[in-house]
């Protein structure tokens, strides 16, 4: 039963009402999954982030500011919006879903099948979290791990070229970085009680390109597997190769062995790609896909990924 | 809270509830557009608003959070009765059935036509990518969209003036054959009151249901105390105080052979959701309060998910009771063994049922020897197919408004069958038919679940007893595990045939799973053989039905009604035959098919619960089908894709199914002249979107010379029009079409002869001619004239005619479906990227919503074919009761190519020469995909849907999975 809808008008006041209230109150973007049926959340207090004029798109040292109550529909129109980034919001395929849903409330809602979440992390993008007196930054491979973290999960911080990460100790993936301890839920609930300000997309390098590919089963069917691919192509060798999947754990996963396995060499045949990105994952079986299916699902979408991101004019990031 | 809303261009100051969802909001302030399939989700759309210009779906919305935004709803289009440029496109391009995703989609086309003036498919396909429909299959939308655009642009552009858009028919006639506006579509694009969740008054009970956890349990204690001690409760119905009559929910003509297996609650469940309790209160709130104070102990059994399990030795048995024929007993029927707590099951007649053994139903036939056919065959194949159980999702899930009426029961109702409900509702309930009315409202999508008293029952006892009208509605989980489902079936098909391609002996082996009640156990699955059996001529032909009991979500009538699991098995197992034989798969089916005049012998053991009569082929238009569509995906022709992972394939299947219930089936219509000219026409028929309306329409306008707009029709109301069995086994046109024009023939007759007295010349000198006019030799008078004439003090009264139509005559249609699909053998996909369904309903009556029928039939089922399946766990609970994981086909599921084509014939028996076009739209998709698919990469897929998983096993990719 909801109690009072709160409508703050600044970022402070709407920290000041999540801590007044705690787990009692849930912050409120879109809506497009807070407010679902299916949603787990049940807030006594709905802290409504309309009033904070968090919808800018800017561009700022050749990087995408992005506001996190920018819908998935305006950041597609913008035409500062990096292609691949647009390819991967285009991915959620409701218009009217994209009409409402915002990106701050999509990646706070963290979902395992996420079709945008893989490439924002391809994209080595960051969210911004307000805090008392100064907002600080955190990767959004970081965010979205921490947020689905519980106190089981071992974490290592390690400094990548990617930015921190968090290094996971189950077995989602050999080498993820992400918790993906057993028991850990999916139910979007992280983001809800961490306010996300802005997503900084980075300006890219001259020669990074970035692709994203999903697989479902018809068209508006939730992504059995979403991943996006980023790499630096020099000569025929690709550098600091980035893979998240989505569909294969908790959350989205980087394939970190994978990435080392693959960084400063040509790319390996499609086939041979493939079955490497399928040994990489280990999802379990479900009712509706077998983890065989997953598994060699995993190697050809992200084997077309890369393909996709290294076409002429593909997938510049 | 307050908050501050511009609605329609009017600013108002609301006080609003927190967690109070805009599209309640929206209802609750009148606007009744905006509708709710999908409980909340934000996967139908239905509910869609423009929120600042943009479509958005309201059930998603909370009420503060559109605080001094504008919003604007379908009602905002036409300020008056006339309608926008959008919508007049919308009805004329026929992309208007049921109309319960009418107004979103109007809303998402202005939206869209507000930011591109001549938007492109894809375009197109993304404004209304948000949005369900279950009933058009989208198509028709980018033709309505382009003739919006022209509208819009050109606003001095009226409305029927873009000709050439569809294909006209029969010449030699005025309306029939011609584009004319849908009778009901004005209504539906406004986003009036059309439905029966707009009729429910205020003061209004609800009634909400306790459905079983279990999938087969006895109720060994249930305690409702709390329940009926909470304030706002008006009743509660259990097991112990419901009518102790047994019945079947199935809409069937009595005596129905269905069998009566089920009271209106059980002491024991028999699928999870299945009735418990239901509630009855003041407020839906309340409802689900008292609801979870009803305390029940089960006893839990075993339960039995699959037609395997349910034929086992040893296998639980779901209906244990008390067995009774009301004729025909079989002799050594032994009830000793019964179980009090399983009720009983009262058959009409033997349907050779076995329900010890779990066999619901069973059934036997053929003509010719088979094993004659068999040993003359020089090559023989058997092969097993299977299909999974689907669901018919109507956009407007179950629902149902019950009040009185002084000392008479009403009831608003979404149903195909009007007067079934009448009849059964009465005889539950122990009182005379005419103490019930029932009014049949707009349909929101019936597809066959509707055919059935899914909920009518419950609601109506409750306002009986109480005197408190009920609404009551199935949420979409409900709808999914307590509605109507496509009966999951497994075929062996057995054929023989001569190296020449003659086919000798045909054979169909079916097991069907009727799930917990025998709702059409007998019928769809014997269905399964009628409406694909007779398209093969054959001399030896055999069938063997057994119907099974289980404890899934129950099964019933889906669109195609058994057909489409047939048409699967029997036409791939052609395209395997033809592959065996060496043979190309077209000239395979143009050498056994069905003709013009082929007598069919195989009719007389194809009777629904009865003997039926082998009759010749009036009218067939499969020549022209196949070859129209053999040109059109350049059939023989391979082709390459420029993916080296891609592979090309086409496939073809021939499809069939018949124009209602010849012997069976019923319909009845009246006409009469009004004082000025015009017609009232009362018809039984039920419109489920479908366009049955306006087909009598045209019957009556037709046939009297008169424009469509002088005819008025009501339909399907029981206190007002004639008797109609409903809209089931395609019917409609055929049945009630044939009624409204044998009343409008009757009428003329009538007419004439008073002109003749008028005029004082001979009635076979006189002719009725467009508009409204009687001709003599030398002079006219029109119908008005008439009119007046007839009911002056001096006339012969009113005049009037009625006509009931019923006749042992078939009028069977047929269509030719092609596709060209690309598999990529690397993930397993299927993209169909052709399909095109070239049809033979006779006469096409109203030709825009026959390729709208079409669309509709084929997109559904390439669903079915490709991705829709419902999903159960080990403990029959379905696992994917929602529109999102359950995977309905939305418009990015189109074919690239997707082409209806309405192939003329003219039969004979059908009015103005029309036979029916719906349903057999779903027979084609699975076989034609699955010859396609074996086309392009050598697998054959046995088993639907054909998912991308399936495919890779198929191939050897990934092995099967043997844990479901």
């Amino acid at each position: 039963m909801v109690e009072q809808f709160h409508r703050p008008a600044t970022i402070q006041d709407a920290l000041s009402l999540k801590r007044r209230f705690q787990g009692r109150a849930a912050f409120l973007a879109g809506g497009t999954l807070a407010n679902a049926k299916d949603s787990r959340l049940h807030p006594e207090h709905w802290i409504s982030l309309a009033g904070l004029k968090l919808d800018r798109i800017d561009l700022k040292h050749g990087g995408l500011i992005i506001g996190a109550l920018c819908p998935l529909q305006r950041l597609i129109e913008d035409p500062r919006t990096p292609e691949p980034l647009r390819a991967a919001a285009a991915q959620i395929v409701s218009r009217n879903v994209r009409n409402m849903a915002t990106i701050g409330g999509h990646v706070a809602a963290n979902l395992p099948y996420s079709d945008l979440i893989p490439m924002l992390i391809a994209l080595d993008a960051e969210v911004e979290l307000p805090g008392l007196r100064v907002a600080k930054r955190v990767s959004v491979m970081d965010y979205i791990t921490t947020g689905a973290t519980s106190g089981s999960t071992m974490r290592v911080r390690s400094a990548t070229k990617s930015g921190v990460m968090s290094r996971c100790t189950s077995a989602c993936a050999p080498g993820c970085t992400s918790a993906c301890a057993s028991g850990v839920s999916s139910a979007p609930t992280s983001g809800s009680n961490r306010l996300i300000t802005r997503i900084i997309v980075p300006r890219s390098d001259r020669n990074r390109v970035a692709a994203c590919g999903n697989v479902r089963e018809s068209a508006n069917a939730r992504s059995l597997l979403s991943v996006a691919v980023s790499l630096t192509l020099t000569d025929f060798d690709i550098h600091d190769p980035i893979i998240a999947v989505g569909g294969v754990g908790p959350h989205v996963v980087r394939l970190t062995s994978a990435e080392r396995a693959l960084d400063g060499k040509p790319l390996p045949p499609t086939g041979k790609l493939a079955a490497m990105i399928s040994r990489c994952v280990r999802p379990t079986s479900t009712p509706f896909a077998s983890a065989a299916y997953v598994k060699h699902q995993a190697g050809a979408v992200v084997s077309s990924a890369f393909q996709k991101a290294l076409r002429p004019k593909g997938g510049r990031g | 809270m307050k908050i501050k809303v511009t609605i329609n261009g009017t600013t108002c100051e609301l006080d609003v509830e927190p967690d109070e969802r805009v599209r309640d909001l929206l209802r609750q302030r009148g606007l009744l557009s905006v509708r709710n399939g999908c409980d909340g989700q934000g996967s139908c759309g239905a509910c869609s608003i423009l929120l600042e210009g943009r479509t958005v779906n309201s059930c998603l919305l909370l009420a503060p959070q559109i605080d001094g935004k504008e919003i604007r709803t379908v009602e905002h289009l036409a300020k008056t009765r006339d309608l926008s440029a959008i919508q007049t496109a919308f009805v004329e391009a026929g992309v208007v059935q049921c109309g319960y995703c009418t107004p979103a989609m109007l809303l998402a086309a202005e939206e869209l036509l507000t930011r591109e003036e001549q938007p492109s498919r894809e375009q197109i396909a993304d404004a209304f990518s948000g949005i369900f429909c279950r009933c058009t299959g989208y198509e028709q939308l980018f033709l309505a969209v382009g003739l919006a655009a022209k509208r819009v642009k050109s606003p001095t552009q009226a409305a029927g003036t873009t000709p050439g858009t569809t294909p006209e028919f029969r010449d030699d006639l005025r309306v029939i054959g011609k584009v004319k506006p849908k009778v009901d579509g004005p209504r539906l694009v406004r986003g009036d009151k059309a439905f029966v969740e707009d009729m429910v008054q205020a003061g209004s009970c609800y009634l909400k249901m306790l459905g079983s956890p279990h999938a087969h349990a006895y109720i060994k204690k249930i305690d409702t105390t709390a329940a009926e001690a909470t304030p706002g409760v008006v009743l509660v119905l259990t097991h112990r105080n419901c009518p102790d009559v047994y019945y079947n929910q199935a809409g069937q003509g009595f005596p129905e052979p269905s069998p009566y297996d089920r009271k209106m609650f059980g002491q024991k469940v028999r699928h999870i959701g299945d009735r418990v309790a239901a509630v009855v209160a003041e407020t839906p709130a309340i409802a689900r309060e008292a609801i979870l104070k009803i305390k029940v102990q089960y006893e839990v059994l075993q339960p039995v998910l699959s037609i395997e399990a349910a034929a086992a030795s040893g296998a639980p048995v779901l209906h244990n009771g008390v067995f009774e024929y009301v004729v025909g007993t079989p002799a050594g029927l032994d009830n000793s063994t019964a179980d009090p707590r399983d009720g009983k099951i009262i058959y009409q007649f033997p349907i050779h049922a076995d329900p010890r053994r779990n066999i619901a139903a069973a059934v036997t036939g053929g003509i010719g020897d088979i094993d004659q056919g068999l040993r003359e065959a020089e090559v023989v194949i058997e092969r097993d197919y299977e299909t999974s159980q689907v669901q018919c999702t109507p956009l407007e899930p179950h629902i149902v408004y019950t009040r009185m009426d002084g000392d008479r029961l009403v009831i608003h109702a979404s149903t195909q069958v009007p007067w079934h409900i009448r009849r059964i509702v009465s005889r539950i309930l122990g009182i005379s038919e005419n103490q019930v009315r029932v009014i049949k409202e707009r349909v929101g999508g019936g597809f066959g679940a509707k055919q059935d008293i899914v909920l009518e029952e419950v609601a109506a006892y409750a306002t009986w007893v109480t005197g408190r009208p009920v609404l009551y509605k199935f949420t979409r989980e409900e709808e999914f595990v307590a509605s109507r489902t496509r009966h999951p079936m497994k075929i062996k098909v057995t054929l023989g045939a001569k190296k020449d391609g003659k086919l000798t002996a045909i054979k169909m082996d079916l097991t069907a799973n009727t799930g917990p009640y025998g709702a059409h156990a007998l019928t769809v699955p014997m269905n399964a053989c009628s409406k694909s059996l007779p398209l093969l001529l054959c001399e030896n032909v055999r069938f063997v039905v057994t119907t099974y009991y289980s404890n899934i979500p129950p099964c019933g009538a889906y669109q195609g009604y058994g057909a489409p699991q047939g048409s699967y098995a029997l036409q791939l197992a052609s395209a395997e035959m033809a592959r065996e034989l060496g043979m190309d798969h077209l000239a395979f089916l143009q050498k056994n098919r069905v003709h013009d005049g082929s007598m069919l012998e195989i009719l007389r053991c194809l009777g629904e619960g009865r003997e039926g009569t082998p009759q010749a082929v009036s009218s067939c238009g499969l020549g022209p089908a196949l070859a129209q569509g053999s040109e059109m995906i350049r059939w023989g022709v391979k082709e390459e894709s420029d993916d080296p992972d891609v592979r090309i394939g086409k496939g073809v299947a021939i499809i069939q199914q018949a124009s209602g219930l010849p012997g069976i089936d019923s319909a009845n219509a009246s006409v009469t002249l009004l004082g000025d000219g015009t017609f009232m026409l009362l018809s039984g028929g039920t419109d489920m979107g479908t366009g049955l309306d306006t087909m009598t329409t045209k019957m009556v306008a037709e046939c009297l010379c008169a424009a469509m707009s002088d005819v008025a029709l009501i339909a399907a109301d029981t206190d007002v029009t004639p008797y109609d069995d409903g809209a089931y086994a395609s019917s409609g046109t055929f049945f009630s079409g044939t009624a409204a024009l044998q009343a409008a023939q009757g009428l003329r007759a009538k007419i004439i002869e008073a002109a003749s007295k008028m005029l004082g010349e001979p009635e076979e000198d006189l002719e009725i001619a467009f508009p409204s006019t009687v001709k003599g030799r030398t002079v006219s008078v029109t119908y008005a004239e008439v009119a007046r004439f007839t009911q002056s003090g001096t006339g012969s009264g009113p005049l009037s005619s009625t006509a009931c139509f019923t006749t042992d005559k078939a009028a069977f249609p047929y269509g030719a479906h092609f596709c060209q699909v690309a598999v990529n053998t690397r993930t397993g996909a299927v993209k169909v990227r052709k399909y095109y369904a070239l049809q033979d309903c006779g006469t096409p009556i109203n030709p825009e919503l026959a390729l709208g029928q079409i669309y509709g039939g084929v997109l559904k089922t390439i669903g079915h074919s490709l991705f829709e399946e419902m999903v159960l766990d080990k403990q029959g609970r379905c696992l994917n009761a929602d529109l999102l994981s359950y995977r309905v086909p939305m418009i990015h599921d189109v074919p690239e190519d997707f082409r209806a084509v309405l192939v003329e014939t003219n039969d004979p028996f059908g009015p103005y020469g029309a036979k029916s076009v719906s349903e057999i739209s779903c027979n084609g998709a699975s076989p034609a995909i699955a010859a396609a698919i074996h086309d392009a990469v050598g697998v054959w897929m046995r088993s639907w849907p054909f998912t991308a998983e399936k495919v890779l096993t198929a191939l050897g990719t990934i092995p099967g999975r043997n844990d479901r």
